[in-house]
């Protein structure tokens, strides 16, 4: 075989074919993963939660006091950044309300869905915190749940 | 296929909170190629349609390790590259040899096309992939050496010396 007839059936190796639902099945894929990941990410942190709130207090005892502490001086600034947190967070929420009301899509079903389990995590998390202020551990959970019902509202807005 | 499309970069930076759309804008102007890529280094069209699939799929998720700089489209089309050779050598065989031989050869010249893919399946995985982009699909060199993270030169090293043994495998 010459280059040049090398070169020629290579270029009909090329092979083309139709596949219309191709790309609709990849989006299907994408949602389907991505509803996966934030089930899983709910789950997880409403389970730390719900242990942090059902251990009991003798168990506690001795985990919080090798958890790191923060000093009276760094809590009253981790309180403040929360609270300002919460508040953007809050904005955010009153900005989704309306498509969150009624949800009209299955996704938006399943983002109210997930902001309400969002919700109970960081009730349960925020009662533990009021008994163990100093605690560094529940700081960073709560942040983490902050940050995820951040995103998920996020999302819903960017929802169709 | 033209190579005008291939000079279209897409940033999916530049479409900062919708990565997703840019990387549409790529399905759209180059699903044909990514899915003629996947087919000959997987030998069947269903196959090569799961594995653009998993190929959208985790450049999807890895937008966070995608290097600003180069195209969406070249990013797509080095994890579908991965993706078949890792399926072939999970195989344990040549990709290309699962070919689908009886649907090739109802084609006129068929017989010719089908000792190349299997040719081709001989060829160390570096010289497949380049000679597979550049012969086959039409790639600049530029691209390939993006896709595979080699020097230009050695995109066309290594295409001189796919073609050398495909002759040599071809005249045997």
């Amino acid at each position: 075989m010459t280059p040049e007839e090398l070169d020629r059936r290579a270029g009909e190796l090329h092979h083309e074919w139709e596949s219309p639902g191709l790309w609709g099945r990849i989006e299907r894929a994408r949602r389907g993963s991505r509803r996966w990941w934030w089930w899983a990410g709910a789950g997880v942190a409403a389970a730390v939660a719900l242990g942090l709130f059902l251990a009991p207090g003798p168990r506690r005892a001795p985990v919080s006091a090798k958890a790191p502490l923060l000093t009276e001086q760094a809590l009253a600034e981790v309180e403040e950044a929360e609270a300002a947190y919460r508040k953007s967070i809050d904005k955010l929420a009153r900005v989704a309300a309306p498509k969150l009301a009624g949800p009209g899509t299955p996704l938006l079903r399943a983002y109210a869905e997930k902001l309400a389990v969002l919700d109970g995590a960081i009730g349960t998390l925020q009662a533990e915190v009021a008994r163990n202020g100093f605690n560094t551990h529940l700081h960073v959970q709560m942040a983490a749940l902050y940050r995820d019902k951040q995103q998920t509202l996020e999302q819903v807005l960017h929802a169709q | 296929m033209s190579g005008e499309v291939l000079a279209l970069p897409i940033d999916i930076f530049a479409s900062k909170g919708a990565p997703w759309a840019a990387f549409e804008e790529v399905y759209r102007l180059h699903g044909a190629r990514l899915k003629s890529m996947a087919y000959n280094l997987l030998g069947n069209e269903q196959d090569a349609e799961d594995a653009v699939q998993e190929a959208f799929l985790k450049a999807c998720r890895g937008t966070e390790s995608f290097r600003g700089g180069a195209a969406a489209h070249t990013w797509v089309y080095r994890i579908l590259v991965n993706l078949c050779l890792d399926e072939g050598r999970r195989r344990g065989r040549r990709p290309v040899m699962a070919v689908d031989v009886d649907a090739a050869s109802r084609e006129a010249g068929a017989d010719l096309r089908v000792a190349l893919r299997q040719a081709m399946g001989q060829l160390p995985v570096r010289q497949r992939a380049v000679f597979l982009m550049a012969a086959v699909e039409g790639l600049p060199h530029g691209e390939i050496a993006t896709i595979l993270e080699i020097s230009e030169t050695n995109s066309r090293t290594l295409l001189l010396e796919a073609r050398r043994q495909l002759q040599e495998l071809l005249t045997k």
